[in-house]
């Protein structure tokens, strides 16, 4: 009885508080419908705006690289796709139209709703059903005028949250769709090298990962003081003209807190270096210059171009090709600081007429930008047959060695990514220097 | 009377309730909170003409919505799936009208048959559905009688008109037999037919000969009784008379494998409908050996032979200078390389037998006993006649040439 009882004054009070005129303004002035199909309006208009000329960052799914698309959006719902990709018309450049619409969804949506060749390649099965999973259709998470923000619908549906960005593309930047992309197959090639490994990421505390598979922008990272196997994190990548973009940020960089932005866009600085615009600070360069010679998959290669080569290096190298001329009636052609990866070492390695030789060096890492040499006759190593003639009958060719084995180098580099070519210079005489390049 | 009062407890609890309810009525509704929508279409669109005609043709004729931009919320998401292009998507549109629903207009003598029966929603999807998991691939879907999606759009070929008639047109009739059947049930009669012999897993392995001798008209008819229900019609409908004279001639036969049925995965089984014995020696079964049906001739007599092989002498073959003959050592008579001759002087062809057919299964009486059965509930249940569907589409495909095509498209790039 008493639970009847109690139940009929919660239905009671329950029922006079519901009805109770509302004393609390509605939030928007508009319904939700009417703020959606204005959302869609504006967006639409958005997109067609100022040329309509839009650079989407896209990333098909967490495990290949993004890539990049020029869309052109119109009036008349047609959208024209640009893209150089290895997945697209066998990695050429490619421009394809198809149609667009922001419809109304999971709020707007942009999709671009009939088949592009130039895009939709990433949607497609391939002939097992399986295929990269790309999105064709993007909520859209907000917008200012250059930017607009997005993320893959289906993906998300799927249990995978991919964010991805749309800027506004002027015709300043790049004059063609095609431009754009020769210009950014001209930065990619510049910006990283397949033959350097160990990039270095070092964040504002001074804690720094190594990177790895960066040309591919599948990026690996480990603290410097751990392993790959034990600490190593992955992230994927897209390359812009401006920088690169990680699909999401790098959370492993524990420094951040909550109210930290975590690192996840660089941009290229003049030196080659990407710093992060996200904290201003972290930032990824290449190798310390010592390491990068020490890398083994390297081969320096000694310039003798004029400007090249300076001081005693120059006065020797001469002093080589007259001797050679003198004792062997052979005219002299190169001499490179290179490495031998059969015997693990750097050599002095040459042509004299149709004769190669080389003459085998130790070096050491002194610090980071510091490398030194020495050389040991009677080493088990220490020349081939041609290397050992050379260097018994050539004073000048024993002079190269001495010179080369006394004090300390130092390495510069303009680019401090790809440091490509690198100065060598004496600390004790700093007009005797070469360049280095692989 | 403690049982009363619970009753009376209860009644005023569903009063006070219903009070309550009521007591908020008092607010009017207001304007709408959904904006205004327009269907008028934009001329600067660049699908102007396209849409216009699709309005015209098939959304005031048939109350259809022709969907030829994919949204994937109306898809499976467990498929990668992409668009169609906008030019399949014109061609499909003006095909599927001219192969499907003026078709059915012409043998119904009027428009209201599809509009009434026909599905709301037509969608189009450029890839076909791939399931990873089996392989099996889906290049049409009819759902609750309202909605058909066709798939596979991008690889069409509007050029090749028997692809279209087996990749789009057979599924557009097999997907409209679905709708059919999901408003009037299919008969008992033709559920009973094939029960015991689907195979819904392993469908997509099974040999399309040896399903014919079952009495099923494709791999996937053996699936299950619906499907088996709108193959039947789909294929009586678009098949041509040559594809089948094939499919009887495979429903008359035995089929065998070499392989072991019970161990090995059904896709890798090869199956025979012939056999021979090595030499024409038929005296071990030892000698049996298959054969497939591209290697065997028949003659006029309606015998058959293994195609260029011939029954060999025994042993070395040695000239006899007195007759000029050539003999093996068992003293038969061959020619100069060995192979065995008739008193005629020819060689003696392999002779090829037919498998017996041991699945105790007639299958071309059971496929002329479903034809029967679909054609009669056409007729009773639609008063459609299901041969004159048939010779519609046939006449439609056999005058079909690329000026059909282009007058086609016309309808579509024409409109003002």
């Amino acid at each position: 009885m008493k639970k009847i009882f109690y139940i009929s004054a919660l239905i009671l009070m329950l029922s006079l508080v519901a009805c109770a005129p509302s004393e609390v303004d509605d939030l928007f002035d508009e319904s939700p419908a009417a703020r959606l199909d204005n959302a869609v309006k504006n967006y639409t208009e958005l997109l067609k705006s100022n040329g309509g000329r839009w650079l989407m960052e896209y990333f098909a799914n967490p495990d290949e690289e993004g890539y990049n698309f020029i869309m052109t959006f119109h009036d008349d719902g047609s959208v024209d796709i640009s893209t150089q990709n290895a997945y697209v018309n066998d990695g050429a450049f490619f421009t394809d139209r198809s149609l667009w619409e922001v419809v109304s969804d999971y709020g707007p949506v942009l999709s671009f709703n009939t088949y592009n060749n130039a895009f939709h390649v990433f949607s497609s099965p391939l002939s097992d059903g399986s295929g990269h999973e790309g999105d064709y259709e993007f909520m859209i998470l907000g917008a200012d005028e250059n930017k607009i923000f997005l993320r893959g619908k289906k993906s998300r549906d799927k249990g995978t949250v991919i964010d991805m960005i749309m800027t506004r593309l002027s015709t300043d930047e790049a004059p063609t769709d095609e431009e754009y992309f020769t210009n950014l197959s001209d930065v990619r090639r510049a910006a990283f090298s397949d033959r350097i490994n160990n990039y270095v990421l070092t964040t504002g505390s001074g804690k720094r990962y190594i990177c790895n598979d960066v040309t591919s922008m599948l990026w690996s990272f480990y603290p410097e003081d751990g392993t790959l196997l034990d600490n190593g994190e992955y992230m994927n990548a897209i390359i812009t003209t401006k920088g690169i973009r990680f699909m999401e940020p790098l959370a492993f960089i524990t420094e951040y807190d909550e109210n930290d932005v975590a690192a996840q866009n660089f941009e290229f600085q003049p030196d080659g270096s990407l710093l992060c615009i996200d904290d201003g600070v972290t930032k990824i360069t290449g190798p310390a210059l010592a390491d990068l010679f020490h890398q083994t998959q390297l081969g320096w290669m000694l310039s003798t171009v004029e400007g090249e080569i300076s001081g005693d290096f120059l006065t020797i190298y001469n002093g080589i090709v007259t001797e050679a001329k003198t004792k062997y009636k052979t005219t002299f052609n190169w001499l490179q600081l290179g490495y031998d990866p059969a015997k693990a070492m750097y050599r002095l390695y040459f042509k004299n007429g149709k004769y190669y030789g080389s003459i085998y060096v130790n070096h050491e890492i002194v610090n980071e930008n510091t490398i030194k040499f020495s050389f040991d006759p009677n080493a088990e190593v220490a020349f081939d047959n041609n290397g050992q003639n050379h260097y018994n009958n050539l004073e000048s060719m024993r002079a190269m060695v001495q010179l080369l084995c006394t004090g300390e180098y130092v390495l510069s580099a303009d680019n401090v990514m790809v440091s490509n070519p690198m100065l060598m210079k004496s600390t004790s005489n700093p007009n005797n220097y070469v360049v280095l390049k692989f | 009377m403690k049982k009363y009062f619970k009753y009376i407890s209860a009644l005023a609890l569903v009063a006070i309730a219903a009070m309550s309810l009521s007591s908020c009525g008092e607010k009017s509704l207001g304007e709408t909170i959904f904006p205004d929508v327009t269907d008028e279409l934009d001329p600067n669109s660049y699908t102007y003409q396209f849409d216009k005609w699709l309005k015209a043709n098939y959304l005031d004729v048939y109350n259809l919505e022709f969907q030829y931009r994919l949204r994937d919320n109306e898809t499976n998401m467990n498929y990668n799936l992409e668009p169609a292009t906008l030019s399949n998507s014109i061609d499909l549109a003006v095909l599927a009208k001219y192969m499907w629903f003026d078709v059915y207009e012409e043998v119904s003598g009027s428009k209201e048959f599809v509009k009434m029966y026909g599905p709301r929603i037509i969608m189009l999807v450029g890839s076909p559905a791939i399931n990873p998991q089996t392989g099996t691939i889906i290049v049409g879907l009819a759902e609750g009688g309202i909605k058909v999606t066709l798939l596979h759009v991008n690889s069409m070929d509007p050029n090749n008109i028997y692809a279209l008639n087996s990749d789009y047109f057979h599924t557009m009739h097999h997907e409209f037999t679905h709708i059919l059947h999901q408003t009037k049930s299919i008969p008992r009669e033709f559920q009973l037919i094939s029960l015991g012999r689907y195979d819904a897993i392993n469908w997509q392995d099974r040999n399309e000969g040896v399903v014919h001798s079952l009495g099923f008209v494709t791999p996937y008819g053996s699936s299950e009784i619906r499907e088996d229900f709108a193959e039947i019609a789909a294929n009586f409908i678009t098949k041509t008379d040559a594809e089948w004279a094939r499919i009887w001639l495979e429903a008359s036969r035995g089929y065998v494998t070499d392989g072991d049925e019970d161990s090995e995965e059904l896709s890798n089984l090869r199956y025979y409908c012939f056999y021979y014995f090595e030499n024409n020696d038929a005296t071990s079964d030892d000698n049996k050996k298959y054969v497939e049906e591209y290697r065997v001739q028949q003659n006029e007599d309606g015998t058959y032979v293994y195609r260029n092989q011939y029954q060999k002498g025994n042993g070395k073959v040695t000239l006899n200078p007195e007759d000029g003959k050539y003999y093996d050592q068992d003293g038969v008579v061959c020619d100069k390389q060995g192979y065995v001759l008739d008193k005629d002087g020819n060689r003696i062809p392999i002779q090829v037998f037919e498998v017996e057919d041991k699945d105790g299964v007639d299958g071309v009486a059971i496929l002329e006993q479903k034809i029967n059965i679909v054609r009669n509930w056409f007729k009773e249940q639609w008063n459609l006649d299901l041969d004159a569907i048939r010779a519609a589409v046939q006449n439609r495909l056999t005058t079909f040439d690329s000026s059909t095509l282009e007058s086609l498209r016309q309808q579509v790039y024409g409109v003002q």
